[in-house]
């Protein structure tokens, strides 16, 4: 069960990659952190456990990357076809950031597709790239 | 709240020619370039056996040149050794944070003479592995997988200044256009051209080359900048706002207040110094348009030095992004918030305007060999309160207060100090 699990980073990437997004909360003073905390920052509190946060939100800020990270690159993403680097603010509070994605990667490309407050949920992307482990990243699609 | 026990001041400081070395000059050719330029600007009496500590700033020769144990290498080719020699690391504001230890330092008693460096060189890398190195100074365990590059963070912080303030590609293109005018008279810059003289320069290649003739010939430096021949990089952001990948060396000599006259008549005093930090990744910050670190070293440097915004004559602001530029005005307090785009608009920052911004060409045309930045952006604030900036650039009035302001990553580490005569 998620509760015997230790609040790791490690951990928190394995629960990404079975599609959960999982955060801790403080058992004192009830905030939430994503990825989990051992310490509360807002109460000093060591006591928090897991939690699993819903995968809804809205896109707080973002950037269409046309000049990428050499792993964006590696997934056929060049000048011209860009990437959606997002904020998401989740529906609990904290943000994240995350590669926003649409039904096609052409959708990708549209900066029209884009605005700021628009609704998104969690989606998972499985990641394959030659000569590496394939890796589950935190992604988000319009509602 | 901190304050300096004794007085500190630049008495010696200069730069090498900020461009794309490798593998012409390496770390220490460089490093001896900013030597010789910071000795040769020490009035009187300059003498190296006096230096007795070196501060020295570098973000990654680890990742740029396999070299990372700079400091006593740096000491070695300064001729300081056995006297302790440190690298300081912060990302883009590595130098400045050396700076800040330097004063603090000569502040505490601890010595009387020390010198401060920034090396940075970029080139020996290709781009792709700059951008890598650069993207290790964000979160990268969860900014590197959703794709951030420091292009793209700095363009989400425009996307929502763009959303919370109703700021225009074109008053990016403002900050852009005049640190090309300012760079151009600079004779360490990077590119020393203005945006009309880049223009022309690609009209000339695109017909020696028979290339068709652009749309914007014969157009506003607006009509350029609209065009594909500035593409974006991360959109909003688009190539003309973004700093340059440079390679380069800065030094600056530090003195005491019981010797600094042996020196000069004309030291530079450093009143006030401010460090902040703010969270590594730029999803958990408080606000998305404006950076908490800058505001918290902001306040403690004014405190320090008991002076404010309105205080402030010139100042060299971190511009890694025509954005940035704009956020640091106002987080600053030069401006309010959404309001410093006005004021650039009407000329307030440039050389001529109430209070210029960037003389030395900031980082756009200057260039950003990020671990120098801060040390070189100190260099400008000496020679324009001298009264010896080069070509056309030195300013009318003379200053005498002046502040730097030095941002490490996307805003998580900040280093401000001021500066008056």
């Amino acid at each position: 069960m998620s509760e015997e699990k230790e609040i790791t980073l490690r951990n928190y990437f394995d629960f990404l990659a079975k599609d959960k997004l999982m955060g801790s909360k403080c058992k004192k003073c009830g905030e939430v952190f994503v990825p989990p905390k051992k310490i509360c920052n807002k109460c000093q509190s060591t006591e928090l456990e897991w939690i699993e946060f819903s995968g809804k939100g809205t896109l707080a800020t973002y950037s269409l990357i046309h000049v990428g990270a050499r792993y964006f690159s590696a997934q056929g993403y060049r000048m011209g076809k860009p990437y959606c680097f997002g904020v998401i603010k989740l529906e609990e509070g904290p943000r994240v950031s995350a590669h926003v994605v649409g039904p096609s990667k052409e959708w990708e490309f549209d900066p029209a597709n884009f605005k700021v407050g628009m609704p998104l949920k969690k989606k998972i992307i499985k990641v394959e790239i030659e000569g590496r482990e394939p890796s589950f990243d935190l992604g988000f699609e319009p509602v | 709240m901190g304050k300096l026990s004794r007085k500190v001041a630049i008495v010696g400081a200069g730069m090498s020619k900020f461009g794309q070395w490798w593998p012409i000059k390496q770390n220490r050719d460089l490093w001896q370039d900013a030597l010789i330029s910071a000795m040769n600007s020490v009035d009187q009496n300059f003498d190296m056996n006096d230096v007795e500590e070196l501060f020295l700033g570098n973000f990654t020769a680890d990742l740029f040149n396999h070299e990372s144990h700079l400091a006593p290498l740096m000491a070695q080719i300064a001729g300081l050794n056995p006297k302790p020699a440190t690298r300081f690391e912060s990302a883009c504001a590595s130098s400045g944070l050396a700076l800040r230890h330097a004063v603090i330092s000569i502040a505490s008693g601890m010595t009387d003479l020390v010198l401060v460096g920034g090396i940075e060189t970029m080139t020996e890398v290709p781009t792709v592995d700059v951008t890598d190195a650069l993207a290790s100074a964000s979160d990268t365990r969860l900014e590197y997988p959703a794709g951030a590059t420091f292009p793209g963070l700095y363009a989400a912080v425009a996307t929502a200044h763009m959303h919370e303030y109703g700021t225009k590609d074109e008053d990016l293109f403002n900050v852009a256009i005049k640190n090309y005018e300012n760079g151009a008279q600079n004779p360490f810059a990077q590119v020393q051209m203005t945006i009309e003289q880049v223009m022309e320069d690609k009209l000339r290649k695109a017909e020696k080359r028979g290339k068709p003739t652009p749309k914007w010939k014969g157009g506003t430096p607006y009509d350029f900048l609209r065009s594909s021949s500035n593409p974006y990089i991360a959109y909003p952001l688009r190539l003309f706002d973004c700093s340059l990948v440079t390679d380069g060396a800065a030094a600056l000599f530090l003195a005491s207040e019981d010797v600094a006259k042996k020196y000069t008549d004309t030291p530079i005093w450093i009143t006030g110094t401010g460090q902040g930090s703010a969270t590594l990744q730029l999803a958990d910050r408080k606000s998305l348009t404006s950076f908490g670190a800058t505001k918290a070293a902001a306040e403690t440097a004014f405190q320090m030095s008991g002076l404010g915004p309105k205080d402030i004559q010139i100042a060299e602001v971190h511009d890694c992004f025509t954005i940035a530029e704009v956020v640091a005005l106002e987080d600053l307090g030069f401006y309010e918030k959404g309001k410093a785009v006005v004021g650039i608009r009407e000329g307030e920052t440039k050389r001529d305007g109430k209070l210029p911004i960037n003389t030395s060409g900031g980082l756009k045309t200057k260039g950003h060999p990020v671990g120098t930045t801060g040390a070189a952006q100190a260099v400008e604030i000496f020679k324009q309160m001298r009264g010896r900036a080069e070509r056309n650039r030195q300013v009318k009035f003379d200053v005498e207060c002046a502040l730097t302001h030095n941002l490490g990553g996307s805003g998580a580490t900040c280093v401000i100090h001021t500066y008056e005569k």
